[in-house]
């Protein structure tokens, strides 16, 4: 009997699990290690931020659907990995802490054949003083909590519209190393649209704060569309959707502090500003879990094992080089970790080679740099090639050849929906492939056939049919599989 | 912006070369005929994305 062990339960760790589970005979065992006793479908926070759904319409509880798929579940987080096992034994093994099912903080050693490291980011909002919702001046909509109360304190904003005293709205960008633009991108776009239906736009300022060099980079260098027989860049398109719905972009950011009523901030030329407000709504930027890593005797290998941004080292070109150098076979196509050939690292976990976009710095030595984006289609289909490796590891041996993802093969797609019903919905949905360009391959990096950014209801509607069927897909509900990542 | 406050410039970024819809651009953005062909078109493109990410 195989042990395969997933660390996390999120978009990646969720879907290997649910594949290893239906690839593998119950002679074998799944656990799943997750602190949070929810799934919650991300991308639908940002309905929760401006109140157009309930935060129980984005998550469900995980415990169900493991005990009816048959998959082991830790509520805890794992604390140590230990590949090469301990004094007691030399199978790996990861130290975990509960969080829940009544034994929150006790701790355990559990042991694997196979570990799947899918824990995706620490929101480390601590890297900016003042920012997040902790310090209480801003708000996000990382987590379905976070986005509930940014939905609070956007009503309040909202009321003092509605009583004829104006505000000033910032939605952006927390950091100049943030990633997710898109996110905060498609925020802004509902934010606005909320502005409009309680009839108080005009009263209203809205401001777009990134770390992008330009609109539409998207922490992916911007992207080239085909529309109507002309080439077009994604600045075009989102400088156009801005200044239609008067949104006021500062591109080009490094928010260096927040209090209640001032974000402070560096733009590329060096210079400071101070942009007083009323809402903010600012990401974090992402680091690596805390998770450490010993050897069998103890010693800490952190190191060898973890990038400094603390995600996990893949089978990635990690050399240092310079970005004119950088090239779409960089990057990672098995996941398989650096040392190990039974740990992987999927979804956000893993650590990225490099930027995509062209990383900048201000005259005063402040880094401004997008970090690559790893959205949730991606991190599907990573989670389910790796399943599929680990079932030929365990059914046909050692020498099973790896499943290839790389992200200069997979595309990713990202709506900005706003409001609700069939009918008064509106969108700006994007489709990017390959994410990491390609221009060995394409000549504007990517594939103008599928690459595409356009403005219409039907955006609204794929939202809406993303929404019910992930969510039914991650329910595990009969004939889930043939849902696509 | 509450009034009592001051704020310092911020470098906005000049939009006014962006190109904006006409009418009929706009009215075909909730043209239900035109619209369910695009949501059609864009299914078919993630699913061309999927099956190629497949063939790897
Ligand atoms: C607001 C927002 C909107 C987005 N919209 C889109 C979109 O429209 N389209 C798109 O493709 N992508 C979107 N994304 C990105 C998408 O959500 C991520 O790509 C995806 O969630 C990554 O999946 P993951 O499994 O790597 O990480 P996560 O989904 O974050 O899951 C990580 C899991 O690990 C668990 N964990 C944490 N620490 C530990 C530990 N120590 N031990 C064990 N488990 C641990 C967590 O509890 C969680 O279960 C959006 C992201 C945000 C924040």
């Amino acid at each position: 009997m195989a042990e395969v062990v997933v660390l996390g339960a999120g978009i990646s760790g969720h879907t290997a699990a649910l594949h290893l589970r239906r690839l593998l005979g119950r002679g074998h065992k799944v656990t799943v290690v997750s602190p949070n006793s929810n799934w919650n479908w991300i991308p639908s926070n940002i309905w929760v931020g401006v109140s157009k759904l309930p935060k129980e319409k984005v998550i469900f509880p995980l415990a169900p659907v493991y005990r009816r798929k048959g998959i082991d579940f830790l509520q805890a987080k794992a604390t140590a990995i230990r590949p090469k096992g301990d004094a007691q034994d030399s199978r790996g093994a990861v130290d975990i802490e509960f969080t829940g099912q009544n034994k929150a903080g006790q701790t355990d050693r559990i042991r694997y054949d196979y570990l799947v490291y899918a824990t995706g980011p620490k929101l480390k909002f601590e890297a900016t003083e003042g920012l997040g919702p902790d310090a209480g001046n801003t708000t996000s909509v990382c987590t379905a909590d976070h986005a509930r109360e940014a939905s609070e304190k956007l009503a309040a904003t909202i009321a003092k519209l509605k009583e004829g005293t104006p505000q000033t709205l910032v939605v952006g960008t927390g950091h100049g190393t943030c990633t997710c633009e898109g996110a905060a991108f498609e925020y802004t776009f509902n934010v606005d649209h909320e502005l409009r239906e309680a009839g108080v736009r005009d009263l209203a300022t809205l401001y777009y704060m990134t770390n992008e060099a330009q609109l539409g980079d998207f922490g992916v260098g911007g992207m080239t569309f085909n529309q109507n027989g002309f080439e077009t860049s994604s600045e075009l398109w989102t400088s156009s959707l801005f200044r239609e719905r008067d949104v006021r972009p500062i591109v080009g950011t490094h928010v260096h502090k927040i209090t209640s009523s001032t974000i402070n901030f560096e733009t590329l030329d060096g210079e400071m500003h101070d942009l007083d407000y009323d809402f903010a709504m600012l990401l974090p930027p992402f680091s690596g879990q805390p998770v450490k890593a010993f050897d069998a005797e103890d010693n800490d290998i952190t190191g060898e094992m973890f990038a400094p941004s603390g995600f996990m080292k893949v089978d990635a070109d990690y050399t240092p080089k310079p970005y004119e150098e950088w090239k779409a076979s960089d990057w990672p196509s098995t996941y398989q970790s650096v040392g190990y050939n039974n740990i992987w690292a999927v979804g956000i976990a893993f650590a990225p080679p490099h930027q995509i976009s062209q990383p900048r710095k201000s005259p005063n030595g402040t880094v401004i740099a997008p970090a690559p984006p790893r959205t949730g289609m991606p991190s599907g289909v990573m989670a389910k090639h790796v399943a599929m490796t680990i079932v030929d590891r365990i059914k046909i041996g050692s020498k099973a050849k790896a499943y290839e993802a790389p992200l200069s093969k997979m595309g990713a797609v990202c709506v900005a929906s706003a409001g609700t019903g069939l009918t008064n919905g509106s969108a700006a949905a994007m489709i990017m492939n390959p994410v990491v360009p390609d221009y060995a391959k394409y000549p504007t990096g990517r594939d103008l056939a599928t690459t595409r950014g356009e403005i219409g209801l039907y955006g609204h509607w794929s939202k809406l049919m993303l929404h019910y069927l992930f969510i039914y897909k991650a329910k595990a509900r009969p004939g889930w599989q043939l849902i696509p990542e | 912006m509450s009034e009592e406050k001051t704020t310092t410039p911020v470098p906005v970024l000049d939009l006014s070369g962006a190109p904006m819809p006409n009418v009929k651009t706009l009215k075909a953005r909730y043209n239900l005929l035109s619209q369910f062909g695009k949501f059609v078109g864009f299914n078919l493109s993630i699913m061309r994305m999927v099956v190629k990410e497949g063939e790897h």
